[in-house]
């Protein structure tokens, strides 16, 4: 039987502010993508999930137990990386694979062998033994991806794994992240929208701390069809335009320029786009203003 | 200005120049008591001698400054007169004419010098506390790393960018060095200063220096301030060029090689300005040193000409000339090479060497547990291990000047190991047997100095009786106080049932009471562990990292275990180090013990119902002083976990534990509450 990470009714609040309302979904192996636009609550659900605060009401169930009642036993099952970049600058990359994997409570063999096989995955065996302190802000990211990924946890939460790291490094992770999935859950947040569409099995949307949709990327792209469309014109015109759709995003063509928009339905000189949709049009259509998904 | 306001008036900088006046004063204070309090027992050891050495030293310093001090004068001005005749008549050496010349002519100067007695003590405390010379550097070297960290990051080249953020801006960070440099001494020495002025009394600045016997050699004509003062500006000039030197090294050697060539010139020249006599012909290399115009008294208790080509010339001019040379010359180093050139960056070059050594450390201390894991982040990524090494350090130059005096005497010695332990009717007799012949022979010396009188003796013969019965009765009274001793521990064994041996009381006392002594002990301790543990929490917060190993298996409780085992094992580490070296010393100093007499022994335990040894007791007290040790760790470890980075948890914790400390220590008495030195020494009497 595949496992199963069920959230249901969590929320969590902070003083009056609901930062998470009534959020249910359940995910199963394969990637999640997170999708919402900053203080939409991804960081609170993704703390919640590795019992790192008390949630006001709600529970997260894996395989049907509480996480919370399963204490060290669900942390052996999680990987984790978290949005800062929290390394310790004087440790060597190794020493701090190490170091996770002896926080893990993983076997002294398993840290060696593991330790060697992630820094080649995340490219840094060049770089094994040089101080964190001294590394970019993508050797970095790539070394907590690393350490998440050692002790082959069956879920994996990664917020925002993928920032700082260059095209090429993005890619490379990407798949890795697919492969990975194959076989364990993964939740994945980030504002790269493209990373999700590529190896994304459903996708989550958070607006205002409640979910507004979790459905496959298919379905919502079908689903935002008729409600994409473009303006064309010269920059002027474009520009008034853009004054009365402020989301609007401009964009070059060869024969002018364009205003894309997310309106549902279109104003009527509008031109509906239906070829090319993306994840990110999606985001536009949802994440901001208070439409419903559907 | 905006750079020198934000470098210098910044809270973080302010505070931090409080912390370490704090610590000078606590750490000073005790050298004076210490001091006080050796001298204290050493007079009241010489009083059991009939010598009276505080009459003897007031004595003393009256003679020298009416008798010894023109003797002197006379001296200096004579040896050239001798030295004159004696060249008209031998080979003559033309440096020593030369020298001799100069000699004169510069105590020439002290004519007429009036001389006056006054409180000393101070002053030379000052002069001979050389802890604080070290402390001075803290301030600008850690603006000094500051400004370099801030070069290597982007807020650097966004300065460099800028119109005046190249010389204009080195050049006010070279004003901001000196000014640091003025305000560590200022508040470091200045602090000292104004603790003895409290402590012994006014030295009344006006004096001429040499009204202290110390500085009796002192060729210049100052009073006490102008010395105080004079030897102030050659502190911040030290400091100053010390600071851009290192700078300019770590500046373009950036770091290992930066750090061995300032580490490579500061111990060569600590180890040529230690280790090279005045009279050595290579004592240019002893004055012209930063660590002679750091030390700067050198200069006004010793007189020195230097030999440059046969032709003298006075030390503190050289010094002079030679640091205000350093300073231009670092000045414009400054300017040229961290202002106006390309910054270089040369660390890449020791990368391998650092790869290779982290290559070896995985591989041979893989750590594979978390206790070892903690272990490492505790002792070698937060520096642990080399706190530690400097607290053992500190620990051993704390015992190195300190005599401890029991005040004691030959006979009192004698008669202790001959009688000390337990008590048998057999030594009883003994004693008894002692006191009676004492005084039969008191009896007997009596009639011979009535015999002596009524034959009318030679005076020196009555005399001579007349020293035999003071001795003896002396003596006699001596016995007699200690057999009453015996006399009452016999009695208290029999009343009690509680078994008890008759030792040296004073000894033990030392042992047992909260001295000077232990108290700077204790001072070294609280700082160790402020340092060690300030981090332990703050650490991870600083790094971002809480998130991350909460969400790990053994990253919550485990990790605080692994973390409580660390804290235990230094801290008791640091405990038993420091106090089992002063158990040493005194050991090494008292010559007792009977650490298997009963704890009962000693009037201050007579209170223990149950049987114990003063062994038992020592350990008790040690494992006291690791529970309060432990505590103290415990408000740390609180401090450091609402601490964003370790820096603010160790001002918070240095604000909390020692600040207090060092007020009651200095003579505020309101704050003995919070006296957690006090605390930690687990004295059993104050």
């Amino acid at each position: 039987m595949a496992n199963k990470l069920e959230i249901r009714n969590l929320s969590k609040q902070y003083g009056d502010f609901w930062s998470l309302s009534d959020v249910s979904f359940t995910l199963e192996p394969g990637v999640t993508g997170l999708l919402g636009a900053n203080g939409a609550g991804k960081s609170t659900l993704m703390k919640l999930m590795t019992d790192h605060m008390p949630r006001t009401k709600g529970e997260i169930l894996w395989n049907g137990k509480d996480i919370c009642k399963m204490g060290r036993k669900w942390r052996e099952l999680v990987g984790y990386t978290p949005q800062l970049q929290g390394v310790y600058d004087d440790f060597t990359a190794k020493r701090f694979l190490y170091y996770m994997g002896v926080l893990k409570g993983m076997k002294k063999k398993d840290i060696r062998e593991e330790t060697d096989v992630m820094l080649e995955a995340v490219n840094l065996t060049h770089a094994a033994h040089k101080k964190i302190g001294t590394f970019s802000g993508g050797m970095r990211q790539r070394v907590l991806l690393a350490s998440s990924m050692l002790g082959k946890p069956q879920v994996l939460i990664l917020d925002e794994p993928t920032a700082g790291l260059d095209p090429e490094e993005r890619i490379r992770i990407r798949n890795d992240i697919a492969e990975l999935a194959r076989d364990r859950i993964v939740l994945l947040a980030t504002h790269v929208v493209s990373d999700i569409a590529c190896i994304a099995k459903n996708v989550l949307l958070i607006r205002g701390g409640k979910v507004i949709a979790f459905d496959t990327p298919q379905n919502m792209l079908a689903n935002a069809e008729g409600k994409i469309g473009e303006f064309s014109g010269t920059y002027g015109e474009i520009r008034i335009l853009q004054e009365k759709y402020p989301n609007g995003e401009i964009a070059q063509r060869r024969d002018g320029f364009v205003l894309r928009i997310a309106e549902d339905p279109l104003p009527d000189n509008c031109m509906p786009i239906f070829d090319n949709l993306t994840l990110e049009d999606v985001c536009h259509l949802y994440l901001k203003g208070e439409r419903q998904y559907g | 200005m905006a750079e020198l306001q934000r470098l210098l008036i910044s809270p973080k900088r302010l505070i931090l120049l409080l912390m370490i006046a704090v610590v000078n004063l606590a750490m000073f204070s005790g050298f004076c008591r210490t001091k006080r309090e050796e001298d204290i027992a050493y007079y009241n050891s010489m009083r059991m001698w009939g010598v009276n050495t505080q009459l003897d030293e007031h004595k003393n310093t009256e003679k020298y400054l009416k008798e010894d001090y023109p003797a002197y004068l006379d001296y200096v001005q004579n040896q050239s007169q001798t030295q004159s005749i004696l060249s008209s008549l031998t080979e003559k050496s033309a440096y020593v004419d030369r020298n001799l010349n100069l000699t004169v002519q510069t105590y020439n100067k002290l004519d007429g010098i009036k001389l006056r007695n006054g409180e000393n003590r101070g002053i030379n405390a000052v002069k001979d506390y050389a802890i604080t010379d070290y402390l001075l550097l803290i301030a600008p070297l850690l603006l000094v790393l500051e400004m370099l960290a801030e070069a290597d990051t982007a807020v650097g080249d966004l300065t460099r960018s800028t119109k005046r953020g190249r010389v204009s801006l080195c050049a006010w960070r070279i004003l901001a060095v000196v000014l640091i440099s003025a305000a560590s001494v200022l508040l470091l020495y200045g602090g000292n200063i104004l603790f003895t002025c409290q402590y012994y009394g006014n030295p009344d600045f006006f004096r001429a220096i040499q009204s202290i016997p110390e500085f009796q050699v002192c060729a210049l004509r100052l009073n006490i301030g102008q010395y105080l003062l004079a030897a102030g500006c050659m502190k911040i000039l030290a400091l100053s060029v010390i600071s851009l030197l290192i700078w300019i090294a770590l500046a373009r050697f950036h770091p290992i090689p930066g750090w061995s060539i300032s580490a490579g010139w500061l111990g060569t020249a600590f180890l040529l300005y230690h280790f090279i006599v005045p009279t050595s012909g290579i004592n240019h290399l002893k004055f012209l040193n930063v660590f002679a115009a750091l030390d700067a008294d050198i200069f006004f208790t010793q007189y020195c000409n230097l030999n440059w080509f046969s032709y003298p010339s006075n030390f503190l001019l050289n010094m002079l000339l030679f640091c205000i040379l350093l300073f231009c010359v670092g000045s414009a180093l400054c300017l040229w090479l961290i202002g106006a050139a390309y910054p270089k960056k040369l660390g890449q070059r020791m990368e391998a060497a650092k790869v290779s050594v982290a290559k070896f450390m995985t591989r041979h201390l893989p750590v594979h547990s978390l206790f070892c894991a903690e272990g490492w982040k505790l002792s070698i990524a937060q520096k642990g291990l080399l706190l530690l090494l400097i607290t053992g350090l500190l620990g051993f130059s704390l015992w190195r000047d300190i005599h401890i005096y029991v005040p004691t005497n030959d006979i009192t010695n004698q008669f202790y190991s001959q009688f000390s332990g337990e008590i048998t009717e057999e030594k009883l007799k003994r004693v008894a047997y002692i006191v009676n012949g004492k005084t039969k022979s008191l009896k007997s010396s009596r009639i011979a100095l009535a015999k002596a009188y009524l034959n009318e003796a030679e005076e020196r013969d009555i005399a001579t009786i007349q020293g035999n019965i003071t001795k003896t009765q002396q003596d006699l009274q001596l016995y007699r106080k200690l057999l009453d001793a015996m006399l009452s521990i016999a009695r208290y064994s029999r009343e009690s049932g509680n078994e008890a041996w008759f030792i040296q009381q004073e000894s033990y006392m030392i042992l047992f009471q909260e001295s000077a002594a232990v108290r700077r002990c204790c001072m070294v301790l609280l700082l160790y562990l402020i340092f060690a543990f300030s981090g332990i929490n703050a650490y991870d917060n600083h790094h971002d990292t809480r998130l991350l190993l909460r969400s790990t298996k053994k990253g919550r409780s485990g990790m605080y275990i692994a973390k409580a085992f660390w804290i235990l094992l230094l801290s008791a580490m640091a405990v038993t180090g420091l106090h089992g070296v002063y158990l040493i010393h005194l050991i090494k100093d008292v010559g007792f013990l009977s650490l298997d007499a009963p704890a009962q022994s000693l009037e201050m335990f007579r209170w223990i119902p149950f049987h114990s040894t003063i062994r038992t007791v020592i350990v008790f007290q040690f494992i006291l002083r690791e529970l309060v040790a432990l505590f103290l760790v415990g408000i740390i470890c609180i401090i450091s976990r609402f601490s964003r980075t370790p820096q603010k948890a160790l001002l918070v914790s240095m604000v909390i534990l020692l600040l207090p400390s060092a007020l009651a220590e200095s003579g505020v008495t309101q704050l003995n509450r919070l006296d957690f030195v006090h605390y930690l020494t687990c004295c059993l009497r104050s």
